[in-house]
């Protein structure tokens, strides 16, 4: 029979050893973990060169050239508003440039001549 | 290793076994790095055989990969699901150890005599590991997890598909048990 004095100095004996095997290390060895990176390797479903991590997606590769993600996103909404005036343009926007280049909706304005006049005038 | 590895200290274990799948040839290294440490830990202190460990840790990690292409993140933890993994294969090995017959088995070590010699602390830490070795497979697996490995209650119950309450019942009974196996070698460790 335990008696309650034994009890205590046994749980705190226990604790101890606890903590002893505890504080115990096994590092695991280089082959071992040779052996469980070439199970690794040779269950891949894909397998490539470098880590996955550091490939480049495609659009990364021009957004950076762009000058980051802020201005391809700048650049891709410039684009979609220039094709919409280009398909779609309101009649006021019409007005606006014949206004603007001295023209009517009808005569399309003609950059190259207008340039070649401002040439001959001076 | 290096920078690579570093690149991938920050992601959590279900990132990297994703980019495993794909293909990333530094990931099954983090991985191996991050968890077969605690794998073989739990396997040693399970076995107390360092070559049988290393054994289940390798079998252990190789169904980590086989079933890296089905693993669903969120529904687990992956070293929850690893160490259920791993204590199975122990107690599979523990209850294979006690159905072989004493004939086949090597010579047993003596522990009395080697206790008769012990007042160090570290030759009571092998009296531990013996008393250890005579709890049912259960209460070892919970007392290890719970005293040896560090592992919270909750997190014991999960690995081993039990409740808390039945955790809490292992590790008491399993104390009470090495208490007892203890106290049968006092005067021999000097136990008061």
């Amino acid at each position: 029979m335990m008696t309650k004095k034994s009890k205590n100095h046994i749980d705190t004996e226990l604790d101890g050893l606890f903590a002893k095997l505890r504080s115990e290390d096994t590092p695991l060895s280089e082959d071992l973990v040779a052996a469980i990176l070439a199970d690794a390797k040779a269950q891949q479903p894909l397998q490539s060169n470098v880590s996955a991590r550091q490939q480049p997606a495609w659009w990364r590769g021009i957004a950076d050239a762009i000058g980051g993600w802020r201005a391809a996103g700048a650049l891709a909404a410039c684009t979609a508003v220039g094709l919409w005036i280009g398909y779609a343009a309101p009649d006021s926007l019409a007005d606006f440039s014949d206004f603007v280049f001295n023209t009517s909706s009808e005569e399309p304005f003609d950059a190259i001549s207008t340039f070649d006049d401002l040439l001959v005038e001076s | 290793m290096n920078m690579l590895s570093n690149a991938l200290d920050d992601l959590s274990d279900d990132a990297v076994l994703r980019l495993y799948v794909n293909g990333d040839n530094q990931a099954a290294r983090e991985l191996t790095l991050r968890l077969a440490p605690g794998v073989l830990s739990l396997a040693k202190r399970l076995l107390n055989d360092l070559t049988e460990a290393e054994d289940v840790t390798q079998e252990a990690m190789m169904r980590l990969w086989k079933m890296a292409p089905d693993w669903r993140s969120g529904e687990a933890k992956l070293s929850t699901w690893l160490y259920r993994v791993t204590s199975n294969l122990c107690m599979d090995r523990l209850r294979r150890r006690r159905s072989v017959g004493l004939d086949e088995i090597a010579e047993p070590k003596d522990t009395t005599a080697t206790v008769v010699q012990t007042m160090q602390q570290n030759e009571r830490a092998k009296a531990l590991t013996a008393a250890l070795d005579q709890l049912p497979e259960r209460q070892r697996t919970a007392v290890v997890m719970r005293h040896i490995e560090g592992f919270a209650n909750p997190e014991i119950a999960e690995i081993l598909n039990i409740s808390v309450d039945a955790v809490e019942s292992l590790t008491a009974r399993g104390k009470r048990a090495l208490a007892a196996l203890l106290l049968g070698q006092k005067e021999e460790l000097g136990l008061e």
